[in-house]
């Protein structure tokens, strides 16, 4: 589904355009009552059963855009209740930040093993055969899979010579790489938040769209209306996000068109942290490390803590690009306010770390911007380029957002300074995979190694608050690479210099 | 020689729509020539061709009714989806193939 525009998709950005609109325009905001009606127009439902029950949904989805928690199904409740107090300049949020619309919630079946009207119920029928505890039996001429003693373990499936069984699996469960989509009473998806790691991949393979993340922009908006320095750093990824014409020049033009002062490539950070890892690295590994693994992607690096604390040390305590470039800006423009803007939605959490909070004052997706653009009115084929190579960063620090860049920037690095090491690197996407791999590095099989952990299939450019899709994004990204003027980061004198400059301690 | 001629505007409203997806759909009719080719033990693959454009604006900008917007052979197709937009593409080359790709 990723890479394809649904009604899912289209409604989830029209909400952030008519958000950005309404906090551009200001005044009573209780108007939001009248979004729904906006969005959702005219008397018969489009995509649901009632048309009533589609204004409601869009209602949890503008309140989650303005930051505000859904309203309990059960009690009465404007969609205004609570807005005049997420109107501020700041970063406004409570836990969580991902949420399942219970009422839009499907209640898929839970993963389970049907025969379908493929079955030719055959004489061999090696379905039987191999089931380990007899689930399954010849019933009116087909297979039949008993449920209730059906352990899911796909032995039959594998076994049909017709392709006749088929596993069905809720999607978002599926996307789900730390189980943490549980039930509720009525069979709805529930978010277990003690291991829901804020990935946001449920919230875009949802078919229902039930599952939406909190946003920033309305205090983000606020936050430009009242004026002062506010700086952008834009994600590698961004690239290629915007459609056709937005070339990286013209996103900085449109971004200082909508009230930014100035914008910085987080791939600026990224090199410095390739750095900082490649140091790493070659004083520990393998003295004192068995292993080291990066540090940039965060819905990876709290799930590697929190299934993994026995090799939790091995995550790199080096700078996240995100952070290391906010760092840099505000040494430069101490006033200023940092915006990141990126793919990502656990970025948002990040940000929000005793340590972080104050360099990262707001943190926005791609998706999200193009609401604001869309809501200001930004044409990219009207506006003049802006040149981008203001803070050039080498091809390493640009290649951070796609799946396999991280460990060739810090393995580059390793061997520009220190030639005579090599280094062994293995690289996980999607977070099922990612522990697969910590799984194997637990038990001594990666030791000397560098891992890269993405927890969104593709890397950065597979995020949850991404527009295009990820070949054409890649493509993009590997254009952006060949403009660098220096490939890796550590040729870069400008970059050596700022390294342990910004670090955590 | 058979061309058929596709606009599509890529304002910033109808790439929010989609326009981004109804561009790979048209850019993944390549692949789908080759199959129906190969289909018809059909191996010229120079019969047809489809000139792409994408356009700063074709006039949706300011029509939030009709986003995304799409122009073939100079034939307007507001709310424009990748499943009418292909099968028109597709609809053209079968007619002018009387029938068969």
């Amino acid at each position: 589904m990723r890479g394809i525009t649904t009604p899912v998709t289209k409604i989830r950005r029209q909400v952030f355009t008519e958000i950005a609109r309404l906090a551009f325009e200001g005044g009573d905001y209780s108007r939001i009552e009248e979004l729904p009606y906006t969005i959702i127009q005219g008397e018969l439902p489009h995509y649901r059963d009632s048309v009533f029950k589609e204004r409601a949904i869009v209602g949890e989805r503008l309140r989650l855009a303005v930051g505000l928690p859904l309203r309990p199904v059960t009690q009465h409740a404007p969609i205004s209740q609570g807005i005049n107090d997420s109107a501020i300049a700041d970063m406004f949020y409570e836990p969580p930040l991902v949420n399942v619309i219970s009422f839009a919630c499907n209640a898929c079946e839970e993963t389970s093993y049907t025969v379908t009207d493929r079955c030719r119920c055959c004489l061999a029928h090696p379905c039987t055969a191999v089931c380990p505890v007899k689930a399954i039996s010849i019933v009116d001429g087909r297979s039949k899979i008993n449920k209730e003693i059906c352990v899911k373990c796909g032995r039959c499936l594998q076994a049909c010579p017709y392709t006749a069984i088929v596993k069905c699996e809720r999607p978002c469960a599926a996307s789900c790489g730390v189980d943490a989509i549980e039930s509720d009473e009525y069979g709805r998806a529930k978010i277990n938040p003690d291991k829901c790691v804020s990935c946001g991949q449920c919230l875009v393979n949802c078919p229902f769209g039930a599952i939406a993340d909190k946003s920033q922009i309305f205090q983000l908006i606020q936050a430009i209306k009242k004026g002062g320095e506010i700086i952008a750093e834009v994600a590698p990824a961004f690239t290629g996000q915007f459609g056709p014409l937005a070339t990286p020049e013209k996103v900085k033009a449109a971004l200082l068109e909508i009230g930014f002062s100035d914008v910085y490539e987080v791939a600026s950070g990224a090199d410095i942290g390739a750095i900082e890892e490649a140091l790493e690295y070659i004083k520990h590994v393998p003295k004192d490390l068995p292993f080291l693994a990066t540090s940039c992607c965060p819905s990876w690096s709290i799930m590697a803590k929190n299934l993994f604390p026995e090799i939790a040390h091995c995550i790199s305590g080096s700078l996240t690009p995100m952070v290391a470039t906010a760092r840099t800006i505000k040494e430069k423009h101490p006033n200023s306010r940092v915006v990141f803007i990126g793919p990502c939605a656990s970025k948002k959490l990040e940000a929000m770390r005793r340590t972080v909070r104050s360099d990262v004052d707001f943190v926005i997706t791609f998706e999200e911007l193009m609401g604001i653009f869309m809501a200001k009115g930004v044409e990219f084929g009207d506006l003049q380029e802006s040149g981008f190579s203001v803070n050039g960063a080498t091809a390493s620090g640009r290649g951070y957002g796609v799946a396999g860049g991280v460990a060739k920037a810090v393995t580059d690095c390793i061997n520009q300074l220190a030639p005579e090491l090599e280094v062994k690197t293995d690289r996980a996407e999607g977070l099922s995979a990612c522990r697969k791999m910590l799984t194997l590095a637990k038990l001594g099989k990666r030791d000397g190694y560098l891992l890269e952990g993405m927890a969104c299939p593709g890397g950065c450019v597979g995020g949850a608050g991404t527009m295009a899709s990820i070949p054409k994004a890649v493509r993009a990204t590997t254009e952006l690479m060949s403009s660098s003027e220096i490939d890796v980061s550590a040729k870069d004198p400008a970059v050596l210099e700022k390294v342990g400059k910004y670090s955590y301690q | 020689m058979n061309k058929i001629k596709v606009e599509v505007c890529v304002c910033t409203g109808c790439v929010m729509n989609g326009a981004i997806s109804i561009i790979e759909s048209i850019e993944s009719l390549q692949d789908l020539k080759r199959q129906l080719n190969n289909n018809n033990n059909n191996n010229d693959d120079s019969e047809y061709e489809v000139e792409l454009s994408t356009n700063k604006c074709l006039g949706a900008c300011s029509h939030p009714e009709m986003f995304p917007y799409v122009v073939i052979n100079g034939r307007p197709f507001p709310k424009a989806s990748t499943e009418n937009v292909m099968s028109e593409i597709i609809a053209h080359f079968q007619s002018s193939l009387g029938g068969s790709i």
